[in-house]
């Protein structure tokens, strides 16, 4: 019953992402798209292919949940830390953006 | 002779012996107080000593950080960037007018806000001079088309 009730959930979800107004508009991708999908599959617990869709996801979520963390807390080396890890993502956005104009999966 | 001369060596010992028990609590009183004025703020966020944070700290980080998941859908990112550098950039103005008065900790945070905001309006702004060049190099029409654009892409040999 769980398991139905959580792919029920899942469907759903997957039938109710927000689309991209770019790629409604122009038919391409833009560099945030594939995040939904990418945390979708990361709820699945499917960790390979939340990487496919959007690499920066994982980063990105434990960079959000540090956040909370050292808001809470305050470490020392937090603000420093943040910057760093967040200019990791924003060179793995760039990246991966790149990449898929190279490898022409923009259009779809 | 062995009185004069044990005498000379126990004297230069005598008073320096002497000295050392008034030099301490002297020295010590002026030192202990400063590390209990200075922990609080590092340890406790700023909340001891009458150190505020600065008023919008958490708000310019977690704006900042945001600023590149929204970015690109629906435009948020560069308000989120934006708004996030501001803000820094106002905070950082008011904590250099009287810096005794914030503590470091938020004044680090605030700064960390600033760099993510600056990250995430550049990042938008690289998409949207991309954009800008794709409208050039193919027109809005075939934006508008996919069927048009591929076959635009088919002649260059792109694809």
């Amino acid at each position: 019953m769980l398991t139905q009730q959580k792919s029920d959930i899942f469907d759903w979800l997957s039938g109710h992402l927000l689309s991209c107004p770019f790629k409604a508009q122009f038919g391409f991708d833009c560099p945030g798209c594939g995040l939904q999908r990418s945390v979708l599959a990361l709820l699945k617990g499917n960790l390979v292919e939340s990487f496919k869709f959007y690499p920066a996801t994982i980063p990105l979520l434990a960079l959000l949940i540090f956040t909370f963390i050292h808001l809470k807390v305050d470490f020392k080396f937090g603000a420093q830390l943040i910057k760093l890890v967040f200019t990791g993502i924003a060179v793995i956005i760039l990246i991966n953006y790149i990449y898929k104009i190279y490898n022409h999966q923009l259009i779809n | 002779m062995s009185e004069e001369q044990e005498n000379p060596q126990q004297n230069p010992l005598e008073p320096i012996k002497s000295n050392i028990p008034p030099a301490e609590p002297v020295q010590t009183p002026p030192v202990t107080p400063p590390p209990f004025q200075q922990q609080p703020p590092f340890g406790q966020f700023g909340n001891g000593m009458g150190q505020q944070n600065l008023p919008n700290a958490t708000v310019a980080l977690i704006l900042g950080i945001l600023s590149i998941p929204a970015c690109c859908c629906y435009g948020l990112g560069l308000v989120f960037g934006i708004v996030a550098w501001v803000l820094a950039g106002k905070d950082i103005k008011q904590y250099n007018l009287n810096p005794g008065a914030y503590s470091l900790s938020s004044l680090k945070n605030t700064k960390a806000g600033k760099v993510c905001g600056i990250i995430g309006v550049i990042l938008s702004a690289l998409y949207i001079v991309a954009l800008v060049a794709m409208i050039i190099a193919f027109g809005w029409a075939a934006l508008r088309d996919p069927e048009l654009m591929k076959e635009l892409l088919r002649e260059k040999g792109l694809k």
